[in-house]
């Protein structure tokens, strides 16, 4: 399974120690924390669900808590979904 | 540590 597509025109920016992420055609902004702007980073490469949680753990230092880490996974790019930061799945 | 993600609407 991989990771909805990021939508096109929504980028990440950071300033200041704080992560946003910028619809720059709608024009909505979302403050998030770095564990959001690397889940979106992921969903913008195309990553799998099991290459995402790999990735987090290791960058994030969280090395044994993959099953805490992919539920946070799916249940943010849902929300990323639902806010139209990333593209709807597609039915399989 | 793991901490979840958080994402917030900014005007």
């Amino acid at each position: 399974m991989n990771l909805p597509h990021a939508t096109s025109g929504v980028i990440v920016q950071q300033q200041d120690g704080a992560f946003f992420l910028l619809d720059t055609e709608g024009g909505e902004v979302f403050r998030v924390n770095e564990t959001a702007a690397r889940i979106f980073e992921l969903c913008q490469g195309g990553t799998s669900l099991d290459g995402a949680v790999a990735s987090l753990a290791l960058r994030l230092g969280a090395a044994g808590q993959e099953e805490a880490i992919r539920a946070d996974v799916q249940r943010t790019v849902t929300q990323f979904q639902e806010l139209g930061l990333c593209e709807p799945s597609r039915p399989v | 540590m793991y901490i979840q993600s958080e994402i917030v609407r900014v005007s």
